[in-house]
């Protein structure tokens, strides 16, 4: 068997798990699940950058993701916790915590038929570009050293990245002092 | 491998994310559609890389930095929560707890009293 076709299945593979694992932990009720699932997306998603020949790209990173999801496993715990049925009031500054039935089934209409329209779209412009494009005779794979030696090399992904955090950051410290200055 | 597949496949990921985040009021469900947002960028990124260039480590070295800042952003934003919620917040900003104190009195000395 020809190993492109194998390399296409398993990518196909793997993307469909990380679609269906996404779907579930979106879907399912109770935070331990969707964590759980969550968590095993976020294996499917490494197991597809060495798909892609990138392993490292994912891999090294993935120590910042676990302590995401270490911190995300205990924000939720913790809340669960402490958190009981009697304590969560019907309505909370007027504002009724449970919709009603037919205002829910709106939104999912809504947001739907909004994203069926928005992926409509990406098809039907994106076609002609695609049937242009001129791909790579063979795959290449990304070593280690060649990352390394890139990132020493060349600093303007790492400027770039540096820039959007700085002004995220600010956007995020100015709304936490606007959070403490009202409670205050 | 087609890459319009996995292209579309990407946006399919991308518009779950944006149902999920415009659909829902929950602060993890929002959590997840934001790694929506960022797995269908990255699959947009490696494949396009793998694709179009015979071997490019530009983009790789841009999702190793995108990859860790990004989460090390979502880190601080569920720790705020957490801390918020467990009062570890409050422990750190509001007490003395700091290792370096300064205020007024370290620059200026006490205030006396001239009169006495």
């Amino acid at each position: 068997m020809d190993g492109k076709i194998i390399l296409g299945f398993l990518n196909y593979l793997t993307e469909g798990i990380v679609f269906i694992l996404g779907l579930l932990s979106l879907l399912v009720f109770g935070q331990k699940k969707k964590l759980t699932f969550l968590f095993l997306m976020f294996l499917a998603a490494g197991l597809m950058s060495f798909l892609f020949f990138a392993g490292f790209a994912f891999v090294l990173p993935s120590i910042s993701i676990m302590g995401f999801c270490i911190i995300l496993n205990l924000f939720i715990q913790n809340q669960e916790f402490f958190s009981s049925e009697n304590s969560r009031p019907d309505s909370y500054n007027g504002y009724e915590s449970k919709p009603k039935k037919n205002v829910i089934i709106l939104y999912i209409v809504v947001s739907v038929l909004f994203t069926a329209g928005l992926g409509f779209l990406f098809f039907v412009y994106n076609d002609d570009f695609f049937k242009n494009i001129s791909i790579v005779a063979s795959f290449n794979t990304a070593t280690l050293f060649g990352i390394i030696q890139n990132i020493s090399e060349n600093y303007a992904p790492l400027i770039f990245i540096f820039i959007i955090m700085l002004f995220m950051s600010i956007i995020w410290f100015i709304a936490i002092i606007k959070k403490e200055s009202k409670k205050n | 491998m087609n890459i319009q597949y996995i292209s579309l496949f990407s946006f399919i990921i991308f518009l779950m994310g944006l149902c999920g985040a415009v659909l829902s009021r929950r602060f993890l469900n929002i959590l997840i559609s934001l790694q929506f947002f960022i797995i269908s960028a990255l699959i947009n990124f490696l494949g396009f890389s793998l694709f179009i260039y015979d071997l490019s480590y530009w983009d790789k070295s841009f999702v190793f930095f995108a990859v860790i800042s990004i989460y090390l952003f979502l880190f601080m934003i569920v720790f705020y929560n957490y801390s918020k919620q467990t009062n570890i917040y409050w422990l750190d900003a509001m007490a003395d707890m700091a290792l370096f104190k300064s205020d007024k009195s370290d620059w200026w000395g006490d205030q006396k009293d001239d009169s006495a």
